[in-house]
């Protein structure tokens, strides 16, 4: 655990101070800088990998200061030729001009979704999968969780796999829910109705907006480090309101409780990866500090939240 | 089949598999018939404590790694029946052909004569017997 120590106090500093001081920069690029010495010795996995990138990025960030400070010198004194001067400018057009675009995209795809054409295709959407038809019984389930949320019923389709999970996509305005086979099978009716009245609930919360308005606010810090902490802060703590608002429709957290009991038993061993889609039983299995970029909670966090709750 | 010596130093089916997929694996070939994932939950938890989940799990990693085939059964809820795609005995082979292939692509002369000298063995008069009939094999090869 001792190499995540130094990028954590990189991010810490970054949270404290604020990069653009004198003193926060000179810790920041020291405790970068120890990071990836420490993590270049290590093999490479693959959140190291990610955490490398994050950090290189950050680096980057904090140099951006460094040379600004040079480039408009000190007491007077110009460190730069011109042509140094200028790549640096150019630089700084450049991040500046990303995050631009970054903002635009951001704005066309919000016109796409409102104003595009809504049909659902989940074979489209997700084409690792393969879908079967759902039983009535399911749509049943889904239909009156959904009158009870008072929300348009979302499409329902099962996923032919054996990984027990379920999840929410969206086609433009069109939702569908999704269960796997394998969750029909290790779970029982009333823990795998919990499990869809947490993707209803996050229809009712209105979670997608909120997961775009999240990504938006990635876009605009675009490579800023508080970028990567903001969105998958907001994932987290929707999770957490939909587990609640599931216990409230299905007239209690016990089912929940015990689904995701259930389902905690096997995250350990995930091997395919589904859709990082609001999801009830999608697991990340990160650990210790690397849980802050984590989008899904941790499933004994959520737990303990649910046994906190009283419904009336 | 999509196997990987997982772990060389292990025995048996754990060479390739790991412990719990190797476990229902084998509760296939004592059936000998498709089971569900229920009733591998019952038949492992008689030896070791495990969640549905996670057989569930294991199951469909069997699946995917193609040592199970599957079938979507929709009486009754959805749920699937696994069963073995190879019996004990093509399953064992199939993995001792894959390691020797492995070694005579790599170390030939190696390989063949470290099973000529374990087929040998340690008596003289099987050595004998061995030494003779590769003869015979090298004057037939050179014909």
């Amino acid at each position: 655990m001792i190499h995540l120590f130094p990028g954590f106090l990189f991010i810490l500093t970054l949270f404290l101070v604020g990069p653009s001081r004198d003193a926060a920069l000179t810790i920041l690029l020291i405790a970068g800088i120890l990071t990836l010495a420490i993590v270049c010795r290590r093999s490479f996995q693959y959140q190291t990998l990610a955490l490398l990138g994050i950090l290189g990025i950050m680096t980057l960030q904090s140099l951006e200061f460094v040379f600004a400070g040079l480039n408009f010198g000190f007491f007077g004194v110009h460190l730069f030729h011109d042509g140094v001067r200028d790549f640096f400018s150019a630089l700084f057009t450049l991040n500046l001009g990303l995050t631009f675009v970054g903002a635009l995209t951001a704005v066309g795809a919000a016109a796409y979704i409102e104003f595009g054409k809504s049909r659902m295709d989940v074979a489209r959407i997700l084409p690792q999968f393969k879908f079967v038809e759902a039983p009535t019984q399911l749509r049943h389930v889904v239909e009156s969780l959904a009158r009870l949320a008072g929300i348009q019923p979302p499409e329902v389709c099962l996923v032919d796999s054996g990984v027990p999970s379920a999840f929410t996509v969206r086609s433009n305005r069109k939702y569908a829910v999704a269960v796997s086979v394998g969750l029909l099978e290790s779970l029982d009716k009333e823990e795998v109705k919990a499990c869809l009245a947490h993707e209803i609930s996050h229809l009712k919360n209105n979670d997608f907006t909120w997961r775009f308005l999240a990504t938006l606010g990635k876009l605009a810090l675009f490579a800023k480090p508080l970028s990567y902490l903001i969105e998958p802060a907001v994932y987290r703590a929707r999770e957490f309101l939909a587990d609640r608002t599931a216990a409230q429709l299905i007239g209690g957290p016990r089912a929940l409780i015990s689904a995701l009991s259930k389902l905690a038993e096997s995250q350990t061993l995930r091997t395919q990866t589904f859709p990082a889609t609001v999801c009830a039983c999608n697991f990340n299995v990160s650990h210790g500090p690397f849980r802050i970029f984590d989008k899904h909670p941790d499933i004994y966090a959520r737990i303990s939240a649910l046994k906190e709750i009283h419904i009336p | 089949m999509k196997l990987r010596l997982l772990r060389p130093r292990q025995h048996d089916l754990q060479f390739v598999l790991g412990d719990l997929e190797a476990l229902a694996l084998r509760q296939l070939w004592e059936a000998s018939r498709p089971l569900s994932v229920r009733e591998f939950q019952e038949r492992i938890s008689r030896t070791r404590p495990v969640a549905v989940t996670t057989v569930a799990t294991i199951l469909d990693r069997l699946h995917q790694k193609g040592v199970l085939s599957r079938e979507l059964i929709k009486e009754g809820g959805p749920h699937y029946l696994y069963s073995a795609k190879l019996s004990e005995a093509e399953f064992k082979h199939a993995v001792v052909d894959d390691v020797m292939g492995t070694l005579l692509r790599s170390f030939n002369d190696v390989t063949v004569t470290y099973l000529a000298d374990k087929m040998a063995g340690d008596k003289p008069s099987d050595r004998r017997v061995v030494a003779k009939y590769l003869k015979k094999l090298r004057s037939e090869g050179s014909k």
